[in-house]
Order: C-alpha cells, then sequence, then structure tokens
C-alpha cells in the first residue's frame, strides 16, 4: 500500500491542510498563468491553464454525444480500461492461485512469465491492432496484457507468504485446501492483491492510451493525437486533466474499497504479514 | 491394565540440515500421560521439546518410535487434540470471537451453539467484552489467551501447548500462570505443557518431565504433589523452592556460590 507522510496531518488539523493544498495550487496556476502572459510565451509551446481551460470547457459541450466530444471519448477509453483492469485482476489472481499451488506448473511457466516481463508490452501494440482490429478488442487486449502481470506477480507472493504458523494451525485442525484457501491464504494475500490492482489500474489505462495512439478509432488517445496534429496544445493539455481527474478518482475508489478488507494490514503495518 | 490417554514409546527424530549434515532432536523419548493430569516438559531452547510437541500433535513424522492414544496409533492430527502454538496464531482480519469460533468453522459446527460457546470460553480466560476486537488492539498476554480459548472451542480433551506464555512478561507470565491453572481445574482436561520456566513447570504441573539437549531425551520425571488447588503463594514455600531446585539440579544447571560469582566479576 502507497504510504503518505503524516508529519502535516499531524500536526494540523484537516480543513487548514485543505486550505494550504487549495490556496498553494490556486497560486501555481496564477504564477503559470503570470509567466506564460509576461513571457509572452507562443501558446502552441506552452498554452495558459485558461487557454486549457476554455478547450476542456469547448470539448465537453460541443456536441457532447458526438463522437469528437470528450465525454464520447472518455467513455470510450475508461470502458476499455475498466473491462481491461476487471479481467486482468480476476485472471491475474486466478493464475496465481494455479502457480501457487502448483510447484511444477511455476517451474515450467515462471520463465515465459520473467522473459515476457522483460519485453516493453507496448512494443506489441503494432500487432495487436493486425490480429485484433481498430476497434475496443485490441483496446482491451493490449490494456489486459500490460495490466496482469502486476497483479500476477503480487498475487503470487500474497499466496506464498502465508505463515507457516497459520498453516500448521489449519493443518492441526485438519482443515480442507478449500478451507485453507478461503479462510487463511485468501484473506492474508489481500493486502499484496491490491497492491498489484493498485498498479494494474494505471497500466490499464496507460494500455487504452497507447492502443489508441497506435490505432484507435476513438478515445482520449485519439484527442491527444488530433489536438496534436492540430498544434492544439492546449487542447492535448485539456485531455491531460481529464485523464488525470478520472485516475484520481479511480485510484480513490479503489483504495476506498481496499481500506475496507485492509484495515487489519494497516492497523499493523510495521509488524511483520 | 488399561493403556494411558497418550503412550509416546521410544520415539526419535533427526532432521537433515540444508548443508546435509543430520541432526538428531529426539533420541528414544518415552512417557505416559494419564488422563486429566497436568504434564509439564521443561527444558532449554533447542532441547527438541517442539520437535516433541509436533510429534504428538501429528504435525510431524516420527523418526523412529509411535505415539498412541488411548491405545490407538496416531500419525496425524486428531480432533480430540487442541494446540497452542508458541506464537499465537490469529488471523488479524478475524475479531476475538471470529478467531475463537475458526476451529468451530473448519469442523462446520453449528454457528449458533458455537457462537455460545465461544463467548463463554472468552470469559473464562477472561476476555469477556473484547469479542469483537481485532488481534492487533490486544496484548501479548491477550493474544494468547484468544488463542487459548480457540483451542479449547472444540471441547477437545487434551491441550497440547508449545511455550504458550514464552513470548510474555515475567509479571503477566504469573498471572497467566495462574489463571491457567484455574483453566486446567474447571475444564477437567488434560494437558501438556512444554515451557522453559522452571518455576512455571512446577507451578502449572503434576508431574515435570525434564529434557536435557542435542539429542533432546528425558533425563528425569518429577512429581508436583501440590493438588488441584494453587496459588501464587505456593512459589514462595520451602516446598517449592526444593522442587525447582531438583528440577534444576537435573537440567544441569550448577547453583553458583555468591563469592564465585563476585570473584569472576572483579
Amino acid at each position: 500500500m502507497p504510504r503518505y507522510p503524516k508529519s502535516l496531518s499531524q500536526r494540523w488539523p484537516p480543513l487548514a491542510t485543505l486550505l494550504v493544498s487549495v490556496f498553494s495550487f490556486i497560486f501555481f496556476l496564477a504564477a503559470w498563468e503570470a509567466t506564460v502572459r509576461v513571457l509572452n510565451i507562443a501558446p502552441f509551446l506552452i498554452p495558459t491553464p485558461s487557454a486549457v481551460a476554455r478547450a476542456l470547457y469547448v470539448g465537453f459541450t460541443t456536441n457532447p454525444t458526438g463522437s469528437g466530444s470528450y465525454l464520447f471519448a472518455a467513455v470510450s477509453t475508461y470502458a476499455a480500461a475498466l473491462a481491461a483492469f476487471a479481467l486482468s485482476g480476476v485472471l491475474g489472481v486466478l493464475c496465481a492461485i494455479l502457480l501457487a499451488h502448483s510447484a511444477l506448473g511455476e517451474r515450467i511457466v515462471m520463465p515465459y512469465i520473467v522473459a515476457f516481463q522483460t519485453l516493453p508490452r507496448i512494443a506489441i501494440a503494432p500487432l495487436f491492432i493486425i490480429w485484433f482490429g481498430h476497434g475496443a478488442l485490441s483496446k482491451v487486449t493490449l490494456a489486459m496484457l500490460v495490466a496482469f502481470f502486476p497483479v500476477l506477480v503480487n498475487a503470487l507472493v500474497g499466496f506464498k507468504s502465508t505463515g507457516r504458523g497459520r498453516l500448521e494451525l489449519m493443518r492441526s485442525l485438519k482443515a480442507s485446501w478449500a478451507q485453507t484457501f478461503w479462510l487463511v491464504q485468501l484473506p492474508g494475500a489481500t493486502p499484496y492483491i491490491f497492491a498489484g490492482l493498485d498498479i494494474a489500474l494505471v497500466f490499464s489505462i496507460l494500455g487504452v492510451i497507447v492502443a489508441e495512439f497506435v490505432g484507435g478509432q476513438e478515445g482520449l488517445g485519439v484527442l491527444i493525437l488530433q489536438s496534436h496534429f492540430a498544434i492544439d496544445v492546449a487542447g492535448v493539455f485539456s485531455v491531460f486533466v481529464v485523464l488525470v481527474i478520472v485516475g484520481l478518482a479511480l485510484r480513490g475508489l479503489l483504495q476506498l474499497v481496499g481500506r475496507h478488507f485492509l484495515f487489519w494490514a494497516e492497523a499493523q503495518s510495521g509488524r511483520a504479514l | 491394565m488399561a493403556a494411558a490417554l497418550i503412550e509416546v514409546e521410544g520415539v526419535s527424530k533427526s532432521f537433515l540440515t540444508i548443508g546435509g549434515e543430520t541432526v538428531e532432536a529426539l533420541r528414544d523419548v518415552s512417557f505416559h500421560v494419564e488422563a486429566g493430569e497436568f504434564l509439564a516438559i521443561v527444558g532449554v531452547s533447542g532441547c527438541g521439546k517442539s520437535t516433541l510437541v509436533r510429534i504428538i500433535g501429528g504435525l510431524l513424522p516420527a523418526s523412529a518410535g509411535c505415539v498412541r492414544f488411548r491405545g490407538e496409533a496416531a500419525t496425524e492430527p486428531r480432533e480430540d487434540v487442541g494446540i497452542v502454538f508458541q506464537e499465537s496464531v490469529l488471523l488479524p482480519w478475524r475479531t476475538v470471537l471470529g478467531n475463537t469460533m475458526l476451529p468451530l468453522e473448519v469442523r462446520r459446527r453449528s454457528k449458533p451453539l458455537g457462537d455460545a460457546r465461544a463467548r463463554s470460553l472468552l470469559k473464562m480466560v477472561g476476555l469477556s467484552g473484547f469479542e469483537n476486537k481485532y488481534p492487533f488492539e490486544l496484548s501479548g498476554g491477550m493474544q494468547q489467551r484468544n488463542a487459548i480459548a480457540a483451542a479449547l472451542s472444540t471441547d477437545p480433551a487434551i491441550l497440547l501447548m508449545d511455550e504458550p506464555f514464552g513470548a510474555l512478561d515475567a509479571i503477566t507470565r504469573e498471572q497467566m500462570n495462574v489463571d491457567f491453572h484455574r483453566i486446567w481445574k474447571e475444564s477437567g482436561k488434560t494437558m501438556v505443557l512444554i515451557t522453559h520456566s522452571i518455576p512455571e513447570a512446577v507451578f502449572l504441573g503434576t508431574r515435570v518431565l525434564i529434557m536435557t539437549p542435542r539429542p533432546g531425551r528425558i533425563r528425569r520425571v518429577i512429581d508436583a504433589p501440590f493438588g488441584r488447588e494453587r496459588s501464587l503463594d505456593l512459589m514462595s514455600t520451602a516446598e517449592f523452592a526444593s522442587l525447582t531446585g531438583q528440577v534444576r539440579a537435573a537440567l544441569g544447571l550448577e547453583s553458583w556460590p555468591l563469592e564465585a560469582l563476585s570473584n569472576s566479576a572483579g
């Protein structure tokens, strides 16, 4: 789990901390705006925040249901990303379960996984366009392939790190394989699985954007390319804003879900899991 | 003659280390445990006590010899034996009550009955009011009480304990000893306790089995004839001191005269 520095929030009341964040952000935007205007930087190099905000507004309000709108593109991108995220999560955990319980399977499969991990998976993107076309299928499969490995590797470590004492306890109770798995191994591996999912979420969005760059017909990646070709840098930045805000929201959601399952791991972090 | 509740007959155990050497952990260990008695097994660290408890508990096969329960050979974990491990094995995502009920859940016992039983056991070990807390909210002593309640939940005839109080501070440990003596008295169970504390062994045990290390073997068995009613005052009596002295002597520990100590320090 990512850790946030606690010192500030420990010394300051929450409202003051929030105000500091908000005001420093406003100050940052103002300084940016002023710098670009005063130095007279060309808008196709660095746009002003106000130009980005304008592009954002135009992007969302002009023909909002049409295929060129930000809303349409965002739905297309995030639908593919979330599908890839869900698939990589389920497949990653399932494969980890299989590998954790089969020494032979792990011996056979692991070299390929390690080899495949050294390959920058984004390099396969053009191939996927040939195999799966320009639609959602190639986006989902590429993103899934990118997001799958962090889940698999983390979950595998999680399943294999079940304490000897816990396994011995279950053995002394004559627990079945399934009981040991559901009562001890799976809950014990959840901190690792969530750490993998945290990476997978970012990776699946990354995978979809790359697929859209390489050969997509719709989505935020396509919007970036279009703005890029039009030398509309403010447009490019405005898509970044969408990516950051939705990305933060999705991660926040995932951490909220994670906290529900992992209260015990956070409470005893510092001790061995 | 009827068979004893537990018979340990000529048990030996050797391990192969990673370096390929053979280490003899136990050699020809034999003893009986009678129903209802409290057997304390005392020895220094590394004398094979934990190995012995794992063999009795059916978690580890013996290299030679055998363990019989009521005359019947046992090679795997049994339902009538509860085990309390050295480090309290509690699942951190389960509440105190949930951990107490884990063995009942594994054996698919009825939930309402198990709930009632777990609550009464938690009361017996002094954890009532903590049912919905999590292990990380408990002190080390309370965690071990929780583990004891869990081991008792399936109502086993025998409780095997591998240094259950080893990680506790001396004051908490004495309190646990008094409480655990009461639990033994009230539950009427047969207890086998592994410990490296001589006073603990003499205070709790009706018999004390003394083991020596490398390879682990039984040096002596001493009766602790203090009856079933024991309080901490017992520890201050001359009889108690004389018995702990006998155990100490059997373990091969010298009683150094004070002058010798001050000389070597000077």
